[in-house]
């Protein structure tokens, strides 16, 4: 067993480096929903302007800190925008996203409610048998304190994580065991790869993933499915904007934008499986 | 009918003692070796899971270095199988996989933690996140251990105990059937071999009171004519006991009443001699002497016998004391003598009656007419006989009769003669193969005789003593000249002799 993690590593390690050496790029940095997005347009940009997207996950509120501090040229946040933010920087609302609740294709369930779904949260539910399944144990995956979808996810629900610095007492929790994870495809290779688990995660990441042929089911959430219609209507619970945000001075990200917008964007967007929102 | 009931009175329980426990252990080994088969499957398993977790571990990699999501897929199935696999080595085993669970889980949430972190390019992330999945995997390396020698130690235990089984089950359907052979092996061999020997024993009893209890003195003599068997009844028969003929081969030669010894000698010597055995029965008759001194009518039949094979066995004798039958047989001969005499003969004069006078003629008629030879008739009568009887009494006519009838009886005595008394004192005499002068001469010597007798007959013309008139006829018969044509002539011929003074004799020839 110690022979394939050391080799492992080495190739990691070497993978990694190798990705570090760049010249002309411009960063841009934040919520993992989007970076599919860029991933797809990035080729034909690079092509098109010699110059290379350096992309980087993070979470919302890790690309708006950079923004802020200059380190990148461009935020992905995937959550609504504040009034403040919106006079602050510039932005562009490229789509919705809902946070879909996913389990493993094997569970006996189609639907969850939203009284469920804080139970299952909050440790009062601990156990798949409450649905009706044999297995015992539930892994309940929620996500990092600085990830967009977090944030979403606690005003739904009335919960907040455990992980939050001073929190008022009385706050409802999330269980302290819940398995924080990362990015979207943390939270989807985690449900996919163990049957216990139960998740949140961009729904067109979800709908990307489960259409790639990954064993998850997206859940309806109080009796509605997450699609086109249910999230542009509304309809679907949980919905958040899909942003760019950056810096009203910064050349660069002016000059990717304006690319951005002649590019295939809606077609890219609708293809990762968002909602996409008229330019 | 006792036996059986005993035997399956014993035998019932065990076989159904044997069956539960063939069953029983049946049953126990099927559901052990299904289990064993089930624990080689799960150690197979978990052997197999190790390498599913290094594959999917190092698939996951791989796939982190290409950055290529579609590569996640492979890992996220290896991981749903490695869960399957988990899930059932907890179900079929006492182990408590719930470590083994939470190691992997472990493991797997920090791999995909470095895939993610991988992801988004961070670097330290990703490698710490795979020391903690080296961490996890070296626990969880030490729970797989931990399990297969746990199932290596439950397989080796459930062989043992199949072992067991096999040998306890061997062993007990052994000494069953031990048992039972111990048992059938009297019952169903030895039972009828002495079923067969009462059977022959009841068969030879059954022969033994059908041969000793014959009424006959029967006897057997094998093929070297050695008495093999006497019946009782010979003690019956002879007065000498079997015991006496089986140590004394020639009694029977030697009590032969010795007028018979030829015939005995003769039977023996011809009748079933061994190397001709023939079929028939053959008879003798002859007679011994008992031991008391008695004479014994036997009747002897003997006949040669075979075995079931054909091969002969000797000779087979039947004894039986006719003794009594013979006796009755002579008595009988005798009266049927007596009454033949009766009917042919006179009871007085004791000479043939007319009765056979008649049928005498008629024969010696026929028989004269077949040879062409002459044949005589005499007829005579006393003269002045009643006168006789009125004076001396019939007494005295009866006694003239007598005296009468043996001179004729002693003049006419020739085998074929017959002398007859006719009718009162009328006598006829037939005379075959006799001529007239013969005859006549013949007639001439008994008037002579009568008359030297001088039986006095003081009351008769012709002399003072008895005498008689004689008349003859002589022919050779034919169809005129038959019997009564000759008693006719005769008649006339004593008619002329009495015409003539009496005391004559007078022949017609016809």
């Amino acid at each position: 067993m110690i022979s394939f993690k050391l080799v492992g590593i080495f190739f990691l390690t070497i993978a990694l480096h190798g990705a570090e050496i760049d010249f002309e790029v411009i960063r841009i940095t934040g919520a993992t929903t989007i970076q599919p997005i860029l991933e797809k347009l990035a080729p034909l940009y690079t092509a098109q302007t010699s110059k290379k997207l350096q992309l980087e996950g993070g979470g919302s509120e890790a690309g708006m800190k950079k923004i802020i501090d200059r380190t990148s040229a461009i935020a992905m946040v995937v959550r609504n925008l504040t009034a403040d933010e919106k006079n602050r920087f510039a932005y562009l609302t490229i789509g919705y996203d809902a946070v879909a609740i996913i389990y493993h294709k094997s569970r006996p369930i189609r639907n969850v409610t939203k009284k469920e779904l804080i139970g299952i949260y909050d440790g009062t539910i601990g156990d798949w048998r409450a649905f009706g399944y044999p297995s015992s144990g539930l892994i309940v995956v929620s996500r990092k304190v600085d990830r967009g979808t977090l944030p979403i996810f606690e005003a739904y629900t009335g919960l907040k994580s455990p992980n939050h610095p001073n929190l008022p007492a009385g706050t409802k929790l999330i269980r302290s065991d819940a398995w924080e994870a990362e990015a979207n495809i943390n939270t989807l290779l985690w449900v996919a790869g163990l049957k216990e688990s139960i998740g949140y995660v961009s729904y067109g990441e979800a709908n990307r993933y489960e259409k790639m042929g990954y064993p998850i089911r997206i859940s309806a959430l109080d009796g509605v499915n997450p699609s086109e219609a249910t999230i542009r209507s509304g309809i679907y619970p949980i919905r958040m904007e899909l942003n760019f945000v950056w810096d009203k001075n910064n050349p660069k990200a002016e000059e990717f934008i304006r690319w951005l917008k002649t590019s295939a964007l809606e077609e890219t967007v609708r293809d990762l499986g968002f909602v996409v929102v008229k330019q | 009918m006792k036996t059986k009931r005993s035997y399956w009175a014993l035998w019932l329980p065990t076989l159904a003692f044997s069956v539960v426990i063939v069953l029983l252990f049946s049953v126990l080994y099927f559901y052990l070796h299904h289990n064993l088969n089930a624990m080689l499957e799960t150690h197979k398993r978990s052997q197999e899971l190790t390498k599913k977790i290094e594959k999917m571990v190092s698939s996951t990699l791989n796939g982190a270095f290409l950055g290529n999501e579609e590569k996640f897929l492979k890992t996220v199935k290896l991981s749903n199988e490695i869960e399957d696999d988990i899930v059932l080595l907890e179900r079929k085993n006492a182990f408590d996989t719930a470590p083994l669970s939470e190691s992997y889980e472990q493991l797997y949430k920090k791999l995909i933690s470095a895939v993610s972190y991988t992801h988004e390019n961070r670097i330290e992330d990703a490698r710490d996140a795979l020391v903690e999945v080296e961490t996890y995997s070296d626990d969880l390396e030490k729970q797989l251990e931990k399990l297969n020698a746990y199932l290596a130690n439950e397989e080796k235990d459930v062989e043992q105990t199949l072992f067991a089984i096999v040998l306890v089950s061997g062993l007990t359907l052994l000494s069953i059937a031990l048992l039972n052979g111990l048992y059938l092996i009297p019952r169903w061999v030895i039972r009828p071999l002495e079923q067969f020997s009462q059977a022959l024993q009841e068969s030879g009893e059954k022969y033994r009171i059908v041969a000793d209890w014959t009424y006959d003195w029967e006897y057997w003599l094998d093929e070297d004519r050695n008495l093999m068997f006497v019946s009782p009844s010979v003690e019956r028969v002879t007065g000498y006991t079997p015991d006496e003929f089986s140590r004394n081969p020639s009694l029977l030669s030697d009590i032969i009443y010795s007028d018979d010894a030829a015939i005995w000698h003769h039977h023996k010597e011809t009748a079933h001699l061994p190397n001709r055995p023939e079929d028939n029965a053959e008879e003798a008759e002859f007679r011994i002497v008992r031991k008391d001194g008695g004479i014994v009518y036997i009747d002897h039949i003997c006949r040669p016998v075979y075995d079931s094979f054909g091969k002969y066995m000797g000779v087979r004798v039947a004894n039986r004391d006719v003794t009594q039958k013979m006796e009755i047989l002579a008595e009988l001969r005798e009266k049927n003598r007596l009454l033949d005499m009766l009917a042919t003969t006179d009871g007085l004069s004791g000479l043939y009656n007319r009765r056979y006078f008649d049928e005498a003629l008629a024969k010696e008629v026929e028989r004269s007419k077949r040879s062409g030879m002459i044949l005589s008739l005499i007829m005579c009568d006393i003269d002045y006989f009643k006168r006789y009887n009125d004076t001396y009494g019939h007494q005295k006519g009866d006694e003239v009769i007598k005296s009468i009838a043996d001179i004729l009886g002693s003049t006419f005595n020739r085998q074929i003669d017959v002398v007859a008394r006719y009718g009162g004192e009328e006598f006829v005499i037939i005379l075959p193969a006799t001529p007239p002068e013969e005859a006549q001469k013949l007639a001439e010597l008994a008037r002579i005789g009568i008359v030297k007798l001088g039986i006095e007959h003081t009351d008769s013309k012709t002399a003072p003593c008895v005498t008689m008139s004689f008349g003859i006829a002589s022919c050779i018969p034919d169809r005129e000249a038959n019997g009564s044509e000759l008693l006719k002539q005769s008649d006339e011929a004593l008619y002329q002799s009495k015409e003539r003074g009496r005391n004559a004799t007078t022949l017609i020839k016809c």
